[in-house]
């Protein structure tokens, strides 16, 4: 079923950046600007929000194809950080934004770009502890997380995460047979670096089955390309 | 700010988590071995109170006796057999156990019944699949013994076109009744839906159930755990835990149940607490197991109908998961 973003939200602007940055993965080239993508001048708010609600994935096709991120961009998501600045209350909320901005840092960093000191950032959180749930609780915070799921996870965990991988694949298969194909498609993307059987035919299915949900399809996009071995 | 509802919140490391996951383990197994030995005494109840609604009806000639009517007493005698095979629920239900597999031999004339019908019906194989269960009690006749002997080992019984874990209940049956077949057992597994070791997330409720009897009839009801091959253990160690997960949400208790007999036929059992705590939850203050999220009707006889299966499942569920509980907290025991 067609996934229709709801009117008077920024949903329609995170579908339409969503698309672009899909789009962006799975073409060859290296032409994308994300200041072509966002909507004019008058939604700029809803075009700022829609690059914070993607957090790090906004910068999925400059790290996973290794292309430089022009400093319009890099100007652009940070507007959009003050824009839109990361919760200070409640707890969990600053946690789970540390947790994404975070993941933004690194992805600026290996794009080149240094956000030390920007406005509105949360305070640096790490995923760590997320791996120690057991496995449901464990997969529906990766969910929650998953812009912080490689290529912008931590170095620190990536053994962790090794360790996990029963535990995420039984949410992935959780989240398959509940129909969630959001979640599932979170979920491959913490999945993908292991280049495990399971991942390949729920990426499939995911493909297909998702291809009217412009996440879904974003996160499918960004797994398959970290599968298929041809990020940098 | 509780672990529970904010699990993004850090936690420190600990050291001691091997300790502790054992100690966990060990307390959940108790946890689950409690819940189910109160869910499947209460069921046992329920069903000899109820153990007149399973009478066939009388005088109804042979051609005209209804299959899921004697289906239903061969799952009756299976319940009460699992009770007193695994001898663990106390004097009080192995005399329930014992009053029920009398009843039920009776229903079947003392098998009379069934060898009747099996010699009306040489290629039918349920006759002697109905016998097994009140065979591997005790209860035996001697034609039926024979005429089963002699139909197994027919060319025909090799080419009986049932399902996959069909032509597994059959093996198994003829294992009870004391019948070697020369069947490929190897070759079978690899047809059923459990043996081809799919994508986990394929599982829907009509696989679901032929998963759970590969498992019953090459375990022999977990009498034999060492009867699942290896990779099918490791593999239902990966996914067993999130299809009792996924299908504790669809209440259809019937399915779950047997899911949590799945679980006790390894030979590293599994065990889950949280879901037999949902089981005794759903289970009706007179013993009886609802299914799925129909209401069941007020009049016990009525009643009957539609929940007698998954009951009698609770019984089996229930005393398997005690006997497995208490004999792995034994080995762990013995191991620490």
């Amino acid at each position: 079923m067609p996934t229709t973003p709801a009117p008077g939200t920024v949903a329609p602007a995170v579908h339409l950046l969503a698309g672009a940055l899909r789009r962006a993965l799975l073409e060859e080239g290296g032409g994308f600007r994300l200041a072509r993508v966002l909507p004019g001048r008058e939604d700029s708010c809803a075009g700022l929000a829609a690059v914070r609600v993607l957090g790090a994935d906004a910068l999925a096709p400059f790290v996973v194809k290794g292309l430089a991120l022009p400093a319009q961009d890099a100007a652009l998501i940070r507007a959009a950080v003050r824009a839109h600045p990361a919760p200070q209350e409640p707890e969990r909320q600053v946690l789970l934004w540390g947790i994404r901005d975070a993941a933004l840092v690194r992805g600026l960093a290996v794009s080149g770009v240094d956000a030390t000191g920007w406005e509105g950032l949360a305070p640096a959180g790490s995923t760590a502890h997320l791996l120690r749930l057991p496995w449901v609780a464990m997969a529906a915070e990766l969910v929650r997380v998953a812009g912080a799921a490689p290529p912008f996870a931590e170095e620190a965990v990536h053994a962790q995460l090794a360790r996990s991988h029963l535990d995420i694949s039984r949410g992935l298969v959780r989240a398959l047979l509940r129909r969630d194909l959001p979640s599932a498609a979170c979920l491959t993307r913490w999945l993908a670096p292991a280049g495990e059987q399971l991942t390949t035919p729920a990426l499939d299915y995911l493909e297909i089955a998702g291809a009217d949900d412009p996440r879904v399809s974003l996160d499918t996009a960004i797994a398959r390309r970290l599968t298929t071995g041809t990020s940098p | 700010m509780t672990r529970a509802n904010t699990p993004i919140s850090p936690q420190g490391d600990h050291d001691d988590a091997a300790d502790r996951s054992r100690n966990v383990e060990t307390e959940t197994d108790a946890a689950a071995a409690r819940l189910a030995h109160q869910v499947g005494e209460r069921a046992l109840a329920w069903l000899e109170c109820m153990r007149g609604s399973f009478a066939l009806t009388a005088e109804t000639p042979d051609d005209h006796v209804e299959g899921q009517a004697l289906k239903s007493l061969a799952e009756l005698a299976l319940a009460a057999g699992m009770v007193r095979r695994e001898a663990i629920a106390g004097p009080q239900c192995a005399d329930t156990a014992g009053r029920l597999l009398d009843f039920g031999w009776r229903q079947v004339g003392r098998g009379d019944l069934l060898y009747r019908l099996q010699a009306r019906t040489p290629a039918a194989t349920y006759p002697m699949e109905i016998y097994a269960p009140f065979a591997a009690a005790g209860y035996r006749h001697e034609r039926m013994d024979r005429l089963a002997a002699h139909l197994l080992g027919l060319r025909a019984s090799r080419v009986i076109e049932h399902v996959p874990n069909r032509r597994l209940a059959v093996v198994a049956a003829a294992a009870t009744i004391g019948v070697t077949v020369p069947d490929d057992v190897a070759a079978m597994i690899g047809q059923t839906w459990l043996g081809g070791t799919p994508e986990p997330w394929m599982l829907d409720a009509g696989n679901a159930y032929g998963v759970t009897h590969t498992v019953f009839h090459l375990t022999d009801w977990g009498g034999r755990p060492e009867g699942l091959p290896q990779r099918l253990q490791d593999y239902l160690h990966q996914w067993l835990p999130v299809w009792a997960e996924v299908f504790c949400e669809t209440r259809l208790w019937d399915l779950l149940l047997e899911m949590l007999i799945v679980g006790t036929c390894l030979q590293r059992p599994l065990f889950f607490p949280a879901v037999w705590e949902r089981v005794a939850a759903a289970q009706r203050a007179d013993g009886m197991m609802p299914n799925g999220l129909t209401t069941p009707p007020a009049d016990p006889h009525a009643a009957w109908r539609n929940h007698h299966h998954p009951t009698i499942v609770a019984v089996v569920a229930g005393t398997l998961t005690l006997s497995r509980a208490i004999s792995h907290a034994t080995t762990a025991g013995g191991e620490a």
